[in-house]
């Protein structure tokens, strides 16, 4: 049973196994997940749909996390203080260009038990929560 | 004083090879100086109207054992030779061993020498029809050849063609030709001796060039590889730790011990990863140093929270020995040395046996604060201590052996660099079976932001 209240996340992520763990714990947290596993699929959704939360994988195939950041960011106005980038880079040069596009933070997977995962989120849904509400 | 220069021509003359020294040795780059040899000698002493129509230079080549053709005057006489050439004028080479040629006479006797008949200078390689009938089509009645030498030897000849006979030369012109082929010599060592460390550079230059590439590629393996290391990695951690922790049965104590050593051991090999990635960063001078005052104590006591109760597991007494109204004001980056500090305090841990001591404490100095981590643990031999900060470094001390959580033998090499990078220092003192301490020096910062 989903609330309808409950807040919407989307996990871009290609690993198969990942993109199913991440949804079900997030499920059983209450939330609303929706996912893609490519960055086409992605990119469709991201434009189309609104979500409290994007946790967005950076290397994808078909268009990586970066390219759906450009293009989004190309059709409009728009913020992306609700993505959050998930992804085991290293490359800080990779996460930098990323938090030039406004993102809200980024975790590096494999730093991360599946519990403080789901910490994290909340965390980051909460202080959207703060932060909608002052405005 | 006596009169050096006597007559009004020969001073002129005397101007004119000055001009032209000058030019020849002021030029460098090879091919320029020996094309300012063979055609200033036509164009700046005016050779030209005294009938003097192509000017070669030819040099030496030691390897091939040849004489070969370096330049040609650029003059009308010199285009339709190379034209009636049945080779391109740089594959004229006249080998060493041929003595009847009239080249390579001079160049072995070190005396110039004269020929009215282009096959004495032409073959080899030429038959001596072809260089008759050369000579005929481009007109020339006279060839003047002179040594060209260095102080040590003769390195090729140069070959004035004339459109007169060699009895109309007069005692001035050969006297001036000579003089001019003396600094010849020294013109064109020079600028191959330049264009040899012109090379020289040039390929330094590219294999910098390509260290750099390389460099980069390294850097750029090290990532992916690191990011493909990762993605699997992150699988198994993630699915053991719902294993051990959302299992729907209770697991059998067997089995959650194995799977608990699975995890730890890939949390291990996900530290080396990420270890492995901050060295690649250090050495790359890609890291990143923030800049931001702190007070390096509280980073100290939540190092301490952090670890008491791993502490309190082994019945080790830990205590953080500070002065509450002192401040220790650092300028620096405050996650980078938490790490610092967690590695060091962890190493304490993980060395110093059940019921042993560790301390952390605090002493303001000239040079900054100075935070020593001492324990009652295993200590390590003189020897191996200067290893301890090396990459990889593993010493072979009885405590390891019975660790079941080795480090990555990365820990104390990237502590020491990121302390390097805030300008302090990190020692260690250490005596065996009775402990060690490690003290870190920071320098500490005035309210200005400044380090004092």
């Amino acid at each position: 049973m989903i609330d309808q209240n409950a807040k919407k996340i989307i996990i871009v992520e290609d690993e198969q196994y990942l993109r199913e763990l991440y949804i079900q714990i997030l499920q059983q947290e209450g939330y609303s997940v929706d996912s893609a596993e490519d960055g086409d699929i992605a990119f469709e959704k991201l434009s189309k749909n609104q979500y409290d939360l994007v946790l967005l994988d950076v290397i994808l195939p078909k268009m990586d996390g970066l390219q759906i950041l450009e293009k989004l960011s190309k059709m409009g106005d728009r913020k992306f203080d609700n993505t959050v980038l998930l992804t085991n880079l290293g490359q800080d040069l990779v996460v930098a260009k990323a938090l030039d596009y406004g993102v809200r933070g980024y975790m590096i997977k494999s730093d991360y038990t599946p519990e403080e995962m789901i910490n994290e989120v909340k965390g980051y849904l909460e202080n959207g929560e703060v932060k909608s509400a002052l405005q | 004083m006596p009169d050096y220069i006597q007559k009004p021509h020969q001073k002129q003359t005397v101007e004119a090879i000055w001009r032209l020294e000058k030019l020849i040795l002021d030029t460098l780059d090879f091919k320029d100086v020996v094309q300012s040899i063979v055609d200033g000698i036509l164009h700046e002493l005016g050779f030209l109207k005294l009938g003097y129509r192509i000017v070669v230079l030819a040099l030496v080549n030691d390897e091939k054992k040849v004489l070969e053709r370096i330049a040609i005057s650029q003059t009308k006489e010199a285009v339709k030779a190379v034209e009636a050439s049945p080779m391109p004028f740089q594959s004229i080479e006249i080998p060493l061993r041929a003595n009847k040629n009239l080249c390579i006479k001079v160049l072995k006797n070190h005396k110039f020498s004269y020929t009215e008949s282009w096959p004495d200078i032409l073959c080899p390689p030429f038959t001596p029809e072809k260089a008759k009938a050369i000579q005929e089509k481009v007109g020339i009645k006279t060839s003047f050849v002179c040594p060209v030498r260095t102080k040590q030897k003769t390195i090729g000849v140069m070959i004035f063609s004339l459109v007169k006979e060699f009895s109309e030369i007069s005692e001035d012109e050969k006297e001036l030709i000579l003089n001019f082929t003396d600094i010849v010599g020294l013109a064109v060592q020079n600028a191959k001796l330049y264009s040899t460390v012109e090379e020289a550079s040039h390929r330094l230059k590219k294999a910098n060039h390509r260290l750099k590439e390389l460099d980069v590629l390294k850097d750029e393996f090290v990532s992916i590889a690191s990011h493909e290391l990762r993605t699997p990695m992150t699988a198994i951690k993630s699915y053991l730790w719902m294993a051990i922790n959302k299992s729907p049965q209770k697991l059998d104590p067997q089995l959650k011990k194995y799977l608990d050593i699975s995890y730890q051991s890939t949390e291990r090999l996900i530290h080396l990863v990420n270890d492995m990635l901050t060295v690649s960063r250090i050495e790359r001078d890609k890291i990143e140093i923030k800049k931001e005052m702190f007070d390096i104590s509280e980073t100290l006591q939540l190092v301490y929270e952090e670890l008491k109760i791993s502490a309190q597991e082994k019945n080790i007494e830990f205590t953080l020995i500070k002065d509450k109204d002192e401040k220790y004001p650092v300028l620096g980056d405050k996650e980078k040395l938490r790490e610092v500090f967690q590695n060091l305090v962890g190493n304490a841990l993980k060395f110093t046996p059940n019921k042993g001591k560790i301390t952390i404490a605090f002493k303001k100095d000239k040079n900054g604060v100075q935070i020593s981590v001492s324990d009652t643990g295993s200590g390590i031999l003189k020897e191996d201590q200067s290893k301890l900060f090396k990459k990889f470094s593993k010493i072979d001390y009885s405590y390891t052996k019975h660790s079941s959580q080795p480090g990555t033998g990365l820990g104390l090499y990237i502590s020491k660099q990121i302390v390097s990078l805030h300008h302090g220092s990190i020692t260690v003192q250490s005596e065996v079976e009775k402990g060690s301490t490690f003290t870190v020096n920071l320098p500490l910062s005035n309210s200005k932001g400044e380090e004092s």
